[in-house]
């Protein structure tokens, strides 16, 4: 009997499919059709338009990064160095965690990667860095709740926009950029392009492009704050993501 | 505090409450103006229209490759470790929801803006399962508290103004009465997040979706879109067939020119990019993840010669340059689709012909929703198009087509013509009493057409009689 439904619900399933499939076909058959055009050659890989791109008067991709960003009602600072940026860092965490609240932020793993000796300087300071394996337990979700500030890397950042890719990996949650009210990111000079394009021109000529957007489960543009305009055309911030997003660039040595 | 526009009434009833009621028209020319400022000042810094001739490119060879496309994305999905589900109509596409979520033993879910869903009136239909639906998009949210339905394809509720909304809030949250915005919104993110984080099941729609990779991509600006993909445990995407884009070169594209051409963003906050569900070992995110792939109407549409309508990438645009829109609202179109576009595909995708035959109508054929098409859909064209169709189909009701027959009697003979264009000058002279004003009101069977509309007087002497008068004895040839 189970087995019986089952066939006749997967049959069901592939008329459609089928059906829909013969309609557009028959459809596109037709030599009288106004549209499609008959000859609809793509958009071939490297046609695509640069759609935001540097300026002459851009001091250097940080600064345009930087000033995208603050229009979009995020922040940053710019480092000239690992201690510097380290210092931006927990300075900035400091500032976002005040006294009522507790002293942990949710994290990516291994923030060490991102700059070095980052977890002692906030051990140092008593803040607690919260990396979970899981959020399938409410306990954990309801607890993660309660952390105020989320701290990521990012797979790559685009200058042009202000822009940051953020990646689902085992060690590097969604929630970390998603749940607190503060998120900060950590973008090494490595990581900062001119604009999208120019990655996905990258990936393109090393044949990578596929593994790149569908490897992991998730990519997530993300630029500035979570943001609403749907009372009145007027600007709210942090309607679901955060309501603060701060950029630290630092270069790498060597 | 309700709309005052009855959705459910005639075409001419809507038209008619909304044209009554004093601040809507304000509210509307505000909002979209404000929209098109912005999208203006966005598109400045550009090759605007070269972006709109690749975007064109793209989606005719798109469509023109729209079996092949869906079919590698189906593959791509799967390979992904996601479900994709046909639906050939709303009936079909609530039924595999319907059925997912039974599966699961759904008692709530948590949605993210999404045309598609409402053009199946998805929530109603998992409302009478017992399943609760939670709109998450703030406009959305505030609109479902509201009991309406979405009256801007991006701006859900442009037509409510602060104090309403604040009004809404005392009396479904009460909460104290503000006109502070950020304080509203705080609110709304306080009951969602529970929200959110209780439900079994996130439902969006999809803004384009890549064949090459078989990843559903969905554009947000508040991160609803986020938490509706990461956190339940079942993410399921609902898309109509003409979502997809070849490659993920062409998903940046059409991102970029969604954005501008929506609100003027170079970028919104979010792009969600979901390839399946979480990978073993990731930290958060769906265990399943599932595609609806819905017709409902789209492949027909194809068929009739109303391709040029699929490539619709749902900006909204059209909306907010257009002089009627401004006036009537999007509830005065009374469908999910509203503007220009919505009425080029409402009497396409419903198949309710007969209820919407009025919608191709509601256009004065000013071209400027052509003009601010980022993929540059002729809707004047389409509309005139739909028109022809309906009259020489059986759409059309049976005095007007009479009266169309007898206007094409007299048309085609010179002498009736004459004769008939005198009697119209001395008749609407007399009727006015010698005045110089438009007729208000005909004489039955005509006050048909003077319900809607004022009537001109006529020129006190034709075309013809001022014609030969001024070149002397030649008449114009006939």
């Amino acid at each position: 009997m189970d087995q019986a439904i089952r066939d006749a619900g997967t049959r069901n399933v592939s008329q459609a499919r089928q059906r829909i499939l013969d309609r557009l076909r028959q459809g596109l058959a037709d030599p009288k059709l106004p549209w499609p055009p008959a000859d609809a050659p793509p958009l071939t890989p490297g046609e695509h338009m640069h759609v935001a791109t540097l300026r002459a008067e851009d001091a250097g991709l940080e600064q345009r990064f930087a000033g995208e960003l603050e229009k979009l009602h995020g922040s940053s600072d710019i480092a000239d160095s690992i201690v510097g940026a380290r210092m931006f860092t927990v300075q900035k965490i400091l500032e976002w965690l005040d006294d009522s609240g507790p002293r942990r932020v949710l994290a990516w793993s291994e923030l060490n990667s991102w700059i070095p000796g980052l977890e002692e300087s906030l051990f140092d300071r008593h803040v607690e860095v919260v990396v979970p394996e899981s959020l399938d337990n409410p306990d954990t979700r309801a607890d993660l709740q309660e952390i105020r500030v989320g701290i990521t890397g990012v797979e790559v950042a685009f200058a042009a926009t202000g822009s940051i890719l953020l990646k689902s990996t085992p060690g590097q949650s969604r929630s970390a950029s998603l749940l607190p009210l503060n998120h900060i990111a950590l973008i090494p000079g490595t990581r900062l392009l001119p604009n999208v394009e120019t990655w996905l021109e990258q990936h393109q000529l090393d044949n990578s492009l596929g593994h790149a957007i569908r490897n992991s489960a998730n990519l997530t543009l993300v630029s500035g704050p979570s943001k609403s305009a749907d009372i009145e055309s007027k600007l709210t911030l942090g309607v679901h993501g955060p309501k603060e997003l701060h950029a630290v660039l630092y270069p790498v040595p060597g | 505090m309700r709309s005052r526009i009855d959705i459910e009434a005639p075409f001419k009833t809507r038209v008619k409450q909304a044209v009554a009621n004093p601040t809507l028209a304000d509210t509307l020319t505000r909002a979209t103006l404000h929209l098109k400022e912005q999208k203006r000042l966005s598109l400045e810094e550009l090759e605007a229209q070269r972006l709109r001739d690749q975007m064109r490119q793209m989606k005719a060879h798109t469509l023109r490759n729209l079996p092949e496309l869906l079919e590698r994305f189906e593959h791509n999905v799967v390979m992904n470790g996601g479900r994709v589900h046909w639906a050939e109509d709303a009936d079909e596409a609530n039924r595999i929801i319907g059925e997912l979520a039974e599966q699961h033993d759904v008692r709530k879910v948590v949605k993210s803006k999404s045309m598609a869903t409402e053009e199946i009136h998805l929530n109603h239909h998992l409302e009478a399962k017992g399943i609760t639906c939670v709109e998450t998009d703030l406009g959305e949210y505030i609109i479902q508290l509201a009991e309406e339905i979405p009256s801007h394809i991006v701006a859900p509720v442009i037509h409510k103004r602060i104090d309403e909304i604040s009004d809404l809030f005392a009396e479904k949250l009460s909460m104290p009465r503000t006109l502070d915005p950020q304080a509203l919104c705080a609110r709304a993110r306080v009951e969602l997040r529970q929200e959110f984080l209780s439900a079994d099941m996130g439902i969006s729609g999809c803004n384009f979706a890549i064949a090459d990779t078989g990843t559903v991509c969905i554009v947000t600006n508040e991160g609803n879109g986020r938490m509706v993909s990461t956190l339940p445990r079942v993410y399921v995407a609902v898309m109509g067939i003409e979502k997809l884009v070849p490659t993920p070169q062409d998903a940046f594209l059409q991102y970029q020119s969604l954005t501008r051409s929506a609100t003027g963003q170079r970028v919104t906050v979010y792009l969600s990019m979901t390839s399946g569900p979480k990978r073993l070992e990731d930290v958060d995110g769906p265990e399943e993840f599932h595609v609806v792939l819905m017709d409902n109407g789209r492949s027909r549409m194809l068929a009739d010669g109303y391709g040029e309508s699929l490539m619709c990438i749902r900006c909204g645009a059209c909306l907010n340059v257009c002089p009627v829109y401004r006036q009537i609202s999007g509830h005065g179109y009374g469908n999910t689709y509203s503007g220009p576009i919505g009425a080029v595909i409402s009497p396409l995708l419903s198949e309710e012909m007969v209820r919407n035959k009025d919608l191709p109508y509601a256009s004065t054929l000013c071209g400027a929703c052509r003009d601010a098409c980022p993929v540059q859909i002729d809707l004047p064209k389409m509309l005139l198009n739909l028109r022809h169709d309906l009259v020489s189909g059986k759409h059309m009701p049976g005095a007007e087509r009479r009266a169309m027959q007898g206007f094409a009697g007299v048309a085609s003979r010179p002498a009736a013509y004459r004769g008939t264009a005198r009697a119209a000058r001395t008749g609407t002279r007399l009727l006015s009493g010698f005045g110089d004003r438009n007729l208000r009101r005909l004489p039955p069977p005509l006050h048909h057409w003077t319900r809607q509309r004022d009537f001109p007087l006529m020129a006190k002497q034709s075309f013809r009689e001022w014609w030969t008068k001024r070149s002397g004895t030649r008449g114009p040839a006939t």
